[in-house]
């Protein structure tokens, strides 16, 4: 379970980026995240892997509160995959760029190279282990970047704008993984087609607070949304 | 400048060379790091016009070059980069070292042309070893030896950082360069009147760039003070390997060039 409750996320420069969110997410669910450009949903993301340090408010994943001290075991919990993946991507080839996590984490070589294997098969790209990151495809790039984070075997995914720069295939065939990914999800998107497709859950942000919690159903419900700033 | 895209590529491309699989490459990392110090240390403290006995090192680099299967061309472009900034140090030697050294012929050779060149010599062979370790080393592996070495943390994470750094500032320049030349009918260079706020805008887009990257390092276990990972052991084999490596170099410096 991801729980988060009352957050509070304010910038150096004053400005209140969350404004009292609380909400969780169960095992295994498929939650989207939408809501207009500057709603926040970036800022919560970040702050759900100890980037961004919340001004008050509380987050636990499975049970273990989030906090200066045990940032090492949140992280190999929850996953976030940025919004850009040159971000993410800095080792000389993909199969190290994955190997990366486990290595930081300790995992000896073979453990390693076997996460590395399992996560390249996961998404179907095992000829892009030997690669360099500069010259894979906006695709092929989300999903290397995926596979960073999912060598780390978390439990819970958190994406930001997964569907950006790809094109109709590319967007298919991550649609159609991440509805393979058995970890819970929470999704940041504007796509909100993808986020029919692969979310059952759908949770409407606006200026920093939550105004809606319920079912896809809520996707097609246009003046909620409109209101919304959508 | 345009064709700064390319010098990522080939700053990527020396870290590429390191994934490769010859002997040298699967050497322990602490040996080449302590043997491309011990030629250093050698090479550099030969005396400054022993040019003539400093020849004989520099097949070396060829060799290990050849072993470890790198490509010379691309190694050697990298060594000229350092070319300017020992020219100048060299030259003044030139002008003040006038004294003799020998005469070939009719022209005499002074002592500073004979400094100059040494200097060069040691130059290139410093260069080549540091880029033959970087090459054939991971950066990582590297770095934890450092640690190991209780090289000091700050210093590590500022090696590591500026490692990472370079390319995300080539890059950045890169894509403003670009923008840039797109709407300023595609001049080649940037004009001075927008140097200064393409200078401000580069050093703030890249910090930015630099903080989300160290933020997904961070998010993967980056830590600035743990050992990231559990390094190999050093064995009977390295030891010995080690010893046949240097083996040749201290030799040579006190057999043939004295
Ligand atoms: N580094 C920062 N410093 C100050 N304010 C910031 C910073 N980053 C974001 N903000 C502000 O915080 C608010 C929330 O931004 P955030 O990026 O989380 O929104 P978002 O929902 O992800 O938007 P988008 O859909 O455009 O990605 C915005 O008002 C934004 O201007
Ligand atoms: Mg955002």
């Amino acid at each position: 379970m991801l729980h988060v409750k009352d957050l509070i996320i304010d910038y150096a420069d004053g400005t209140r980026a969350v404004d009292g969110l609380s909400f969780s997410v169960a095992a295994g669910e498929n939650v989207a995240l939408i809501g207009a450009n500057g709603a926040g949903k970036t800022s919560l993301l970040l702050s759900l892997v100890g980037i961004l340090t919340p001004a008050s408010g509380e987050i636990l994943i499975n049970d273990l509160p989030l906090s200066k001290d045990n940032l090492r075991q949140i992280r190999s919990q929850v996953g976030l995959v940025f919004q850009n993946p040159d971000d993410q991507l800095f080792m000389p080839t993909i199969g190290e760029d994955i190997g990366f996590g486990p290595r930081s984490f300790g995992y000896d070589e073979a453990e390693t190279a076997s996460r590395v294997t399992s996560a390249l098969e996961e998404l179907g790209i095992v000829h892009l282990g030997e690669r360099s990151p500069l010259k894979l495809s906006s695709g092929e790039k989300r999903l290397a970047a995926i596979g960073t984070v999912l060598a780390l075997s978390p439990t819970f995914l958190l994406f930001d704008e997964p569907t950006a720069f790809l094109d109709p295939r590319a967007r298919r065939n991550l649609t159609s993984i991440l509805g393979e990914l058995p970890q819970g999800k929470l999704i940041a998107t504007h796509d909100l087609s993808f986020a029919e497709q692969v979310c059952t859950r759908v949770l409407l942000v606006q200026k920093g607070k939550l105004v809606e919690d319920s079912g896809t159903g809520l996707l097609a419900d246009e003046s909620t949304l409109e209101t919304a700033g959508l | 400048m345009p064709d700064i895209g390319a010098r990522v590529h080939e700053l990527r491309a020396l870290e590429n060379l390191a994934a490769g699989r010859t002997v040298i490459h699967r050497l322990h990392p602490l040996v080449k790091l302590i043997y491309t110090l011990v030629f250093i240390v050698f090479v550099v403290s030969c005396s400054r016009y022993s040019f003539a006995g400093l020849t004989i090192y520099l097949f070396f680099p060829f060799v290990m070059m050849a072993i470890a299967e790198l490509p010379y061309k691309l190694m050697l472009s990298r060594v000229l980069i350092a070319l300017p900034f020992c020219l100048f140090g060299g030259i003044s030697n030139v002008i003040f070292d006038r004294g003799p050294a020998f005469t070939i012929g009719s022209v005499t050779v002074s002592l500073g042309m004979v400094s100059l060149a040494t200097i060069l010599v040691k130059m290139y062979l410093s260069v080549m070893a540091v880029l033959i370790l970087v090459a054939t080393t991971p950066f990582i592996d590297l770095t934890t030896q450092l640690r190991r070495l209780r090289v000091p943390t700050i210093f590590v994470m500022v090696f590591e950082m500026t490692f990472r750094y370079i390319a995300v500032l080539l890059e950045e320049v890169h894509s403003m360069m670009t923008a840039y030349r797109l709407r300023s009918g595609n001049r080649k260079a940037l004009e001075m009147k927008h140097m200064g706020s393409f200078l401000g805008q580069l050093v703030l887009r890249s910090f930015d760039r630099a903080e989300r990257v160290h933020a997904a390092m961070s998010c993967r276990g980056y830590s600035l003070h743990e050992i990231p990972r559990a390094p190999r052991k050093l064995g009977g084999v390295d030891l010995f390997a080690l010893a046949l490596v240097c083996l040749p170099t201290v030799l040579l410096r006190f057999i043939v060039i004295g």
